[in-house]
């Protein structure tokens, strides 16, 4: 059985970067190999950990539905060779990315064909990291496979907290199977005060532990360089390696 | 006037269309808020509880299936002039509607509330003549090209790291091929010196959002963006990127 951990939060709370520490994270502990989900439509979970993307299922998706298909070959069949393509093989890990949601028009063929894709390729992975935005609507929709843990990430701010509350609420009523849900403060300067963690707890939010707030990752993100390269000792990745050991061992 | 707001994630697109439109309803504009972010922040940021938010319209499920059906037929058209002022709340002069996400409306197929959802913004956006604000999550191309068409303008928002003016620069292109050309960039966050670079392909840039000291100080206790001591400088930044819509 893989273990499936999705994240989740209001956009900008740095959800694809922690998301990049944890698979730094199960590559170093051997839980290979893994796969890497970009769910999200602004997609940047590439640039995070340093790898370049030609093609997203989205456009494959689209290619599908607007009926842009070779001769000689049927839909199915062309789909499933286009999505294999769309695997990004790394020495690490294998990325796949979501890309653009659906346009105009109905989509349930494209996502069966999809669906089916992503169910028979999550199978080959001892680990899979799924990063998406605050509606989960593609792995809502496209995944059937079970969720065991999901991280949702905020800032220290009101907003951030209750669209987390939110997320944990809409996570229940999707059908993904979702174990636990648990709660990650990104970027905060001091340990969260009695007053926020009494909000945290009225929302139902359990805290799974604080990222601090760190200077090299913020240059790292203004020059573009991948966080996934930050060295093993900066702060940051020392707080976020300490919570996945608290979570997973 | 009718302006999607539109890039990453916390990048300041709500903060934005909250104070966009509360300088528009100032001037005793009709002003539609649309909430089309799946983190449904806006409600929020105008400073309504959570329990005063309107429900999303993907959860009406039995508007739903009045309108659109499920199963067997299903009415893409559906008529949706009606429904506009029932969806919606007001706040401070202002209509906001919340769109919110199609996966809340259970699974299976997305086809029905996926319909009235955007049946329900295309008419907003084409047969209404008020100003519109739509924040978005991601970039336009879900709209499709015939509301597209009615949309004036699109603001991009981005700080000045290298993800976020890359996101901006890919909703920028593909608003492009679609169709709407006008477009302006709005950086947050930026040192004052900053200068988007030359070679992403992205908007003119229209304005800087300015440091707001309080607003920073409010975030941790409070979701509402209005009623900042800065009045005069929202006001300037405000005109600056309506400014650059107008003929």
């Amino acid at each position: 059985m893989s273990l499936s951990i999705a994240f989740s939060g209001k956009g900008g709370t740095g959800k694809t970067t922690i998301a990049g520490m944890l698979i730094r994270y199960l590559l170093r502990n051997g839980a290979t190999p893994i796969l890497a989900v970009d769910a999200d439509s602004n997609y940047n979970l590439n640039e995070v950990l340093g790898v370049e993307v030609d093609t997203t299922l989205g456009e494959v998706r689209e290619r599908m539905k607007t009926g842009e298909m070779p001769s000689g070959m049927t839909k199915d069949r062309y789909m499933a060779t286009k999505l294999e393509e769309a695997v990004v093989e790394t020495d690490n890990f294998d990325l796949v990315v979501m890309g653009q949601p659906e346009g105009q028009g109905c989509y349930c063929a494209a996502n069966t064909l999809l669906s089916d894709f992503l169910q028979k390729l999550t199978r080959n992975y001892a680990s899979i990291v799924m990063d998406n935005e605050a509606g989960m609507e593609h792995i809502s929709r496209l995944t059937t496979s079970n969720v065991d843990k999901l991280l949702v990430v905020s800032d220290p701010s009101r907003r951030g907290l209750q669209a987390a509350g939110r997320i944990k609420d809409l996570a229940h009523n999707l059908n993904i199977g979702v174990e636990s849900v648990y709660l990650i403060l990104n970027n905060v300067r001091e340990e969260p005060s009695e007053r926020m963690q009494g909000i945290i707890a009225d929302m139902g939010l359990e805290l799974l532990g604080t990222v601090r707030e760190d200077e090299t990752l913020q240059e790292y993100d203004l020059e573009g360089r991948p966080s996934f390269e930050l060295p093993e000792d900066n702060p940051a990745v020392q707080d976020a390696f300490a919570l996945f050991q608290r979570l997973i061992g | 006037m009718k302006i999607a707001v539109a890039g990453k994630g916390g990048v300041g697109k709500t903060t934005l269309t909250v104070w966009l439109g509360a300088y528009l309803a100032g001037q005793q504009k009709d002003v539609w808020l649309v909430d089309a972010d799946t983190a449904l922040s806006l409600g929020p940021a105008l400073g309504l509880a959570e329990e005063d938010l309107p429900a999303p319209l993907v959860q009406q499920q039995q508007l739903i299936q009045e309108r659109v059906g499920s199963g067997g037929f299903i009415n893409m058209n559906p008529k949706v002039d009606d429904l506009m002022e029932g969806l919606s709340r007001e706040v401070r002069g202002m209509h906001l509607l919340l769109m919110g996400t199609v996966a809340g409306a259970g699974s299976g197929c997305g086809c029905a509330p996926n319909t009235l959802l955007k049946a329900t913004l295309a008419h907003l956006l084409v047969w209404r003549a008020q100003r519109v604000l739509v924040d978005l999550e991601a970039g336009v191309e879900h709209l499709g090209r015939g509301t597209i068409s009615s949309v004036d303008g699109l603001v991009v928002v981005s700080e000045p790291s290298i993800r976020g003016l890359q996101t901006a620069s890919r909703i920028s292109s593909m608003a492009k091929d679609l169709g709407l050309q006008q477009q302006a960039l709005v950086l947050n966050r930026a040192a004052e010196g900053f200068q988007p670079p030359q070679d992403m392909a992205l908007p003119p840039l229209a304005a800087r959002i300015p440091y707001l000291h309080s607003l920073e100080e409010r975030q941790q206790q409070s979701s509402s963006v209005l009623d900042l001591p800065e009045q005069d400088l929202i006001n300037k930044l405000c005109e600056a990127v309506l400014a650059s819509f107008e003929e």
